[in-house]
């Protein structure tokens, strides 16, 4: 597995374990959402960082309560037609002020690049045999957009209006 | 009408690129046909029963001259010279190559036009009344809220990937001749007591296999809100609609598992939980879209006594003023339909000889622009009163002027098992059946008002739902019969139809709709319409008669007799 993150390929610094009771001492940790909701209190005291997994099919409501014991969040897509990581990143981010990783992982494609840039991802999990540079193209196919997302760009229709 | 300004225009350049990319990539074999199929079919790609089908979008069925006769050299360079309007206001080509699908996005990009996200689980092209910005009946223009949504709606990063796709139209006039009640979101452009602009919103309605009228989340929104309130319903919906079965997944589907109040509360709540203060349309971007879509200078009314003596003196022109042109709200003005359901001709179909000359009598009578309406006619919105007779006489020539808008073969139908993979069964020779069997303009006239839409599958593309005689084509082990409703409606009245009973027999529909002309005949009082009569005397009468006993009218035995 690759790891691209601020445009590029890096080590991932994260390890994803299954078993709460073998973390590393400081280790930054990935757990499943139900390890960390079995054993918080023993990742919290063992773990530096903790990074859980949530599938599509969580209600991104229910995790609120525990997102400020959270430094990273990955959001597995079950197939890249599966829309629904979109809506829970645009929640996470600007709704719960979520700042940490948002991370997509599984069925991540060169063509979802820019829509996941735009809904606040920024860490992208792709298998080995991707070519990184083919796969950053996405991200870059398009020099304006229409409407306000996460990305920090003003769309046409306020461009229009001389809104800077 | 809107034109395109740089943003606007390189958008689309590199859309083009982007997907000249991604079909080089597919060719080569590193692109899965899985992987593709959502990409395509997000630039209106299909790969049908004899060649790709293209569906290119024709943003709430508005065209420029210039684009008519871009669409004729697309029909005539990539295709075998026709085009098929749609019952969404687009336009489908039936025979492009795949390869060559590119080239054909940039020579529409040449004229502002794409096909973007007219197909794929994301939001399809806002549709509205053909009529806006001319009716007597409006309350505003629902053109400006119209493009606004386009834009807001194009690319958008959080919602291409929703469960199924999303239709949402527009009316601003109290007659609904957009069929809004029956899309995933319909706003209707109202005033509230203050006189302001907003509008009544409208979620869940639909048509497919589970038919639903849409119910009413808001009473009033203010047209600030226009983009953000849209933004929250869009994300409750690609949150909580079911993916787990591709045919409950429409928002209709959801809505009804909630129920509408609990639906609304959810939205009002995620309306509240974003940031609709960063959506908000400001007065200035409301006014500057309106300014795109600014009244033409229309002349003032000239002496039309030669028109009012060929109206007297010529029985078809009268026939065509009547049935195929209307009420302007500018006087000495008509807005004129062009009805694209000549005999012969499959319906909605065009071929580039026609849309060159329509795209003609759009620059010689009007102001270069023409309509596609959702019942796959065209239309000349803007036609001095003084120029009808002119009009006429060249439409006739182009096999245009057909008077048969309204009545009962101006039929709306699906492309069915000729084209569409989806089908089960035909349209375009159930509509040929019906158009030759009553092809008396008397009779029709005598007739009227009778809205048939029949679709070749559940699917409901040919709007058979709300048909006032609704066909759905059907197959029996290999062989396709036809279920009728009675009573639908798209307009104010919006009503879905009743099942008549057994399906029919392929040969034998005809016949049946016959038969039930024949009992509205009988029981209709003076100017009732079909559709009034049925509400007045209902189903049993027309139930009695198509399914008597009779020799060979209904099922396989009428083979023999036809």
């Amino acid at each position: 597995m690759q790891l691209i993150k601020h445009g590029r390929a890096i080590s991932d610094p994260w390890d994803r374990i299954d078993d709460p009771a073998s973390v590393p001492a400081g280790g930054n940790v990935i757990v499943s959402l139900a390890r960390w909701r079995e054993a918080a209190a023993t990742l919290v005291r063992d773990a530096a960082r903790i990074g859980i997994v949530v599938d599509a099919e969580v209600d991104i409501d229910t995790l609120a309560p525990m997102l400020d014991g959270l430094d990273l969040i990955v959001l597995e897509f079950p197939s890249f037609v599966d829309g629904r990581h979109y809506s829970n990143a645009v929640r996470l981010r600007s709704f719960y002020g979520f700042a940490g990783e948002i991370r997509a992982a599984g069925d991540v494609q060169r063509d979802q690049l820019n829509y996941l840039l735009r809904c606040g991802f920024d860490a992208f999990e792709v298998a080995d045999d991707v070519d990184i540079a083919e796969f950053l193209r996405g991200a870059d196919e398009f020099s304006g957009v229409y409407q306000y997302a996460l990305d920090g760009r003003t769309p046409a229709y306020r461009l229009r209006g001389g809104f800077m | 009408m809107y034109r395109y300004d740089d943003y606007d225009q390189t958008l689309v350049d590199e859309r083009v690129a982007q997907f000249r990319d991604q079909t080089a990539r597919f060719l080569a074999g590193e692109l899965s046909e899985e992987s593709f199929r959502p990409l395509r079919l997000m630039n209106g790609v299909y790969l049908q029963r004899h060649a790709p089908m293209l569906r290119v979008a024709i943003p709430y069925g508005l065209l420029s001259s210039r684009q008519m006769r871009m669409l004729a050299t697309i029909a005539e360079r990539y295709d075998r010279g026709y085009g098929h309007f749609s019952t969404r206001q687009n336009i489908q080509y039936n025979w492009p190559q795949l390869e060559r699908i590119p080239d054909i996005l940039a020579d529409l990009a040449s004229v502002q036009m794409h096909a973007i996200q007219t197909s794929g689980n994301c939001i399809r092209n806002t549709t509205c009344d053909h009529l806006a910005g001319v009716a007597p009946d409006e309350i505003a223009d629902p053109r400006p809220y119209c493009e606004i949504i386009r834009q807001w709606s194009t690319l958008h990063p959080e919602f291409s990937y929703l469960p199924r796709k999303f239709k949402i139209a527009f009316t601003g006039a109290s007659n609904d001749r957009a069929a809004v009640a029956v899309h995933d979101i319909g706003f209707y452009v109202v005033r509230n007591s203050a006189g302001e602009l907003g509008f009544r919103v409208l979620v869940g309605g639909g048509q497919g296999r589970t038919p639903h009228i849409g119910s009413i989340i808001r009473e009033f929104l203010p047209e600030t809100d226009l983009m953000s309130y849209t933004d929250a319903i869009l994300r409750v919906y690609n949150r909580f609609g079911r993916r787990d079965n591709k045919f409950k997944a429409r928002i209709k589907i959801l809505v009804n598992a909630l129920g509408a109040q609990k639906f609304t509360e959810l939205v009002e709540q995620e309306w509240c939980d974003s940031d609709p203060a960063k959506l908000a349309l400001t007065a200035a971007d409301i006014e500057r879209m309106r300014a795109h879509f600014a009244a033409p200078n229309y002349a003032e009314p000239t002496d039309d006594s030669h028109i009012r003596a060929w109206y007297q003196a010529n029985d078809a022109f009268r026939r065509w003023i009547d049935r195929n042109t209307v009420t302007h709200r500018v006087p000495g003005y008509r807005a004129v339909m062009i009805s694209l359901k000549a005999r012969g001709a499959a319906p909605g179909d065009a071929t580039a000889a026609q849309m060159n000359l329509v795209a003609d009598l759009a620059d010689d009578f009007g102001f270069g622009e023409i309509r596609v309406t959702h019942d796959q006619n065209l239309l000349l919105p803007d036609v001095a009163v003084g120029d009808l007779f002119d009009l006429w006489q060249r439409l006739k020539a182009g096999q245009l002027a057909t008077a048969n808008i309204g009545l009962l073969t101006d039929l709306i139908c699906c492309p069915g098992l000729d084209f569409c993979s989806l089908a089960n069964a035909g349209s375009i020779p159930i509509a040929n059946q019906i158009n030759a069997r009553f092809d008396d303009i008397d009779y029709l006239h005598d007739i009227g008002d009778v809205k048939i839409k029949m679709s070749g599958c559940m699917n409901a593309c040919g709007h058979h739902h709300v048909g006032h005689i609704g066909i759905l084509g059907v197959d029996k082990k290999g062989e396709e019969f036809y279920q009728l409703t009675l009573g639908g409606s798209a307009e104010n009245d919006t009503a879905l139809g009743e099942r008549l009973g057994p399906a029919i027999d392929k040969h034998a529909v005809a016949d049946a709709i016959s038969d039930l002309l024949d009992v509205y005949v009988e029981h209709r009082t003076e100017d009732e319409r079909f559709l009034d009569t049925y509400r007045r005397v209902g189903i049993t009468p027309f139930k009695a008669r198509v399914y008597a006993e009779k020799p060979a009218a209904i099922g396989v035995a009428a083979h023999a007799t036809h």
